[in-house]
């Protein structure tokens, strides 16, 4: 994955360590996603039965570090290492005056 | 406690703090075993009006190992969901309760029962399981508020026992908390009441503490004070056939076969992600949210482990990982701190422990507490019996189903030999399993102490660690059929003092 070099650095100069973001949109355009979606499952003694039926109307989580996304829909996580993406949505934040405490 | 509050962690979230584990084959119904977990630590019958509950956020689960991999084979798993009849009072209830049913009962909960098997030989993480579902819309009785709210309890009590059909009864509710122990003096610096005048350090003169006299009963003297009495837990029962539990769903009859015994162990899981309750931008309430898979929050296998084997730093650890992986504990088990403080805080009674404790650790690990605690106890030891499950570390109730119940009293007299399991000579009880009435902190103070460390080395155990005991037993009568723990405490009328009008 190419990560755009700009974008790499503004995220650092931010210092983004771990922004959570509600940002279902994006989501779509990134086929990583769609590769991964449905192959993470909680490995932990206590996981439960995982029930399919995840909906595209669902709230999406993303949590950002780096060009580390991961994302939470329903009982779904979904890891991504994208820094295009990643890069792509803290540029967002950034255009829209989001900036780290 | 065996589990209250045992972790810096889980101490923040009562309703999934896992407290007590129980497994035992039901004395009143043999060719079943009963599974009880309990949740929400040292609850106050009054705690009013949001009486205490079990989180519906939670995932709650009993866990079956049944092919000593230390992981889950069977797993029976519980949610649950909260409903308000009339959401425009700040009640609990309007009038008495008097049934399920009720259209005064404002504040209740249901839940569901799943089953979930894994392949064996593979373990949870290379499946998801099958799934079955055995119940939903399951009804939990009221808590216990006192006379006027709930005037028969023990029928609302024993309405909410339910069965599912396939020889499978559950119950999900507010029960008498059933673990005995003298928190007060146990946690100021290792006290033993019944010893204490042995205590390294002697207590204050009695005039700092008026109207107690520190040198008589019940603050002193051969009683200890039960620090859990008058509070109540949330339970969570299930009965089940051996038959469903067994890796080739044989009933076990051979005590010397590995396939009746089982691991059992229990957990809370929340999801990743949590969303808190808000308001948005008009001033609505936007309710919070749970996202991502769940994840272990709590465990508990094995009573008092994380509460007095695993160190302050380790214990969030320990909450979140499989039994599967316990041996990264295992030198906590081998050189366990309370072995080293007994000396130390009791001069002069423990001579023989003192002695072993001049040589390096590592040439002294506690191969008998491993055994006991992480593998089971192998064939040989004690005649008759064994409860291992091979050489995987991982802390577990260890139950061998093919061990007949010894009694059908679960209110044996305090003191009696049976209260002490195996250390009693009763096969029946802890660590096989543990039953509601084992006095499983006097059987792990001998064994810490170091009574069954002839097990497996040439030693003499000191006579001090075969009398070790804090002095309590339970408050409240235990109950000898299902769901065995005493009914909750009232609201209304509960004591926790040991010297109030009901000690």
């Amino acid at each position: 994955m190419s990560a755009n070099p700009s974008r790499r650095k503004a995220i650092k100069a931010l210092g983004v360590a771990g922004a959570a973001l509600v940002a279902a949109p994006y989501l779509a355009k990134s086929s990583a996603f769609s590769q991964l979606s449905g192959s993470q499952k909680s490995g932990t003694a206590a996981t439960a039965a995982q029930p399919s039926g995840v909906t595209s109307s669902q709230l999406l989580i993303l949590v950002v570090k780096d060009d580390k996304i991961l994302g939470y829909r329903g009982l779904e996580e979904i890891p991504v290492q994208d820094a295009s993406l990643a890069g792509m949505l803290n540029g967002r934040f950034i255009s829209k005056g989001v900036t780290a405490a | 406690m065996t589990s209250h509050r045992e972790a810096p962690s889980i101490s923040q979230d009562p309703v999934a703090d896992n407290t007590d584990l129980y497994a035992f084959v039901s004395p009143d119904a043999p060719g079943t075993v009963t599974l009880i977990s309990n949740f929400v630590p040292l609850e106050d019958p009054a705690g009013g009006p949001n009486f205490h509950s079990f989180g519906d956020d939670v995932l709650y689960a009993i866990n079956i190992d049944n092919d000593a991999d230390g992981q889950v084979d069977i797993s029976y798993q519980f949610q649950f969901t909260t409903n308000f009849t009339n959401p425009g009072t700040f009640l609990y209830n309007t009038g008495p309760i008097s049934s399920l049913t009720d259209p005064n009962w404002n504040v209740r909960q249901t839940y569901s029962v799943t089953k979930v098997a894994y392949d064996h030989g593979y373990g949870h993480d290379q499946g998801d399981g099958r799934t079955q579902t055995l119940g939903k819309n399951i009804p939990c009785p009221p808590v216990n508020i006192g006379p006027r709210s709930t005037p028969n309890y023990a029928a609302l009590a024993s309405a909410a026992v339910t069965s599912l059909g396939d020889g499978v009864t559950v119950f999900a509710g507010q029960r008498g908390e059933g673990f005995y122990v003298d928190l007060g003096s146990i946690f100021d610096l290792g006290a033993l009441r019944p010893f204490q005048a042995l205590h390294l350090i002697k207590i204050p003169d009695s005039d700092n503490y008026p109207g107690t006299d520190l040198t008589t009963p019940p603050y002193d003297g051969n009683n200890g004070a039960d620090g859990t009495k008058g509070f109540n837990v949330h339970s969570i029962a299930i009965q089940v056939p051996k038959t469903q539990l067994t890796s080739d769903a044989s009933n076990p009859t051979d005590p010397m076969s590995a396939t009746s015994v089982i691991g059992v162990w229990t957990s809370a899981s929340r999801q990743k992600v949590r969303m808190q309750r808000s308001t948005d931008q008009y001033g609505n309430a936007n309710p919070g949210m749970e996202s991502g898979p769940f994840t272990q929050v709590s465990r508990l296998g094995m009573p008092l482990i994380n509460e007095v084997v695993i160190p302050l730093g380790k214990k969030d650890l320990w909450n979140v990982s499989d039994p599967s992986n316990d041996s990264q504990f295992r030198s906590y088990y081998q050189n366990p701190e309370l072995q080293n403080l007994l000396p130390v805080l009791y001069p002069g009674v423990f001579p023989q422990l003192a002695a072993l404790l001049t040589k390096p650790a590592s040439t002294r690990p506690r191969a008998d507490l491993v055994a006991i605690l992480l593998t089971g106890i192998p064939p040989g030891l004690i005649a008759g019996f064994q409860n291992q499950t091979g050489s995987v570390n991982a802390d577990y109730l260890r139950l061998n189903m093919a061990i007949a119940p010894t009694t059908n009293n679960n209110n044996p007299p305090a003191g009696s030999a049976s209260r002490f399991g195996i250390l009693g000579g009763d096969l029946g009880g802890f660590p096989n399993g543990r039953r509601v009435f084992d006095n499983v902190t006097a059987v792990e103070l001998r064994a810490i102490a170091g009574a069954t460390y002839p097990l497996v080395a040439t030693y003499t155990a000191d006579g001090a660690s075969g009398v070790l005991t804090d002095g309590t037993t339970n408050d409240v009568p235990y109950l000898n059929n299902f769901p065995y723990l005493a009914l909750p405490h009232q609201g209304f009328l509960h004591y926790h003092d040991p010297n109030s009008p009901n000690a």
